[in-house]
């Protein structure tokens, strides 16, 4: 196994796990603020190490990979705010 | 390992996210939904490369700037009309 096959491997298995974490997490979180937390994880951790991983396999679609990560890392923290606005505004009202 | 990591993606991530979006309030449902858009957007890369398309590497950028559009719809309507 050579040394992109395992860096392959240990960024793939790494993302799969930070999303696994971060579902459950956004799933059974008490509360929604902590919801958000794990949330915003999967968004800036996940999905760019899934994407970072490909990256070593399909080395001529790494320009693509890259503006998709940078596309989630960007607006994850756009949504995250925009979910806890809706989420105030509706506690400001009851 | 590729059809493993979709496998494990699909029961660990999207499981628990289908399952909260399907209880609690409008606004832990639609943390559900941001996460479940962004396991969905990492399944669709890791099929691309598994079936050797990378083509389809444009469903997973669709998926991603939709997904960021309709999300801040969803926030923007729970927050002013219900």
């Amino acid at each position: 196994m050579s040394a992109p096959d395992v860096a392959q491997a240990v960024l793939l298995w790494a993302g799969v796990l930070v999303l696994v974490v971060s579902a459950v997490g956004t799933s059974l979180a008490g509360t929604v603020f902590d919801r958000l937390h794990y949330m915003s994880l999967g968004a800036m951790a996940g999905l760019p190490l899934v994407l970072l991983s490909q990256v070593f396999a399909t080395p001529d679609q790494a320009p693509k990979l890259v503006v998709i990560a940078l596309l989630e890392m960007l607006g994850s923290p756009a949504l995250t705010t925009a979910t806890a606005r809706a989420l105030d505004r509706r506690r400001g009202r009851s | 390992m590729l059809a493993a990591a979709v496998l494990v993606l699909l029961l660990g991530g999207g499981g628990p996210c289908l399952v909260a979006l399907c209880r609690g309030t409008p606004v832990s449902r639609l943390a559900a939904l941001v996460t479940l858009s962004t396991v969905l957007a990492a399944t669709t890369a890791l099929l691309a490369t598994f079936y050797g398309r990378t083509s389809y590497l444009d469903v997973t950028l669709l998926m991603v700037l939709l997904s960021f559009s309709g999300i801040l719809v969803y926030a923007r309507f729970f927050g002013k009309s219900l």
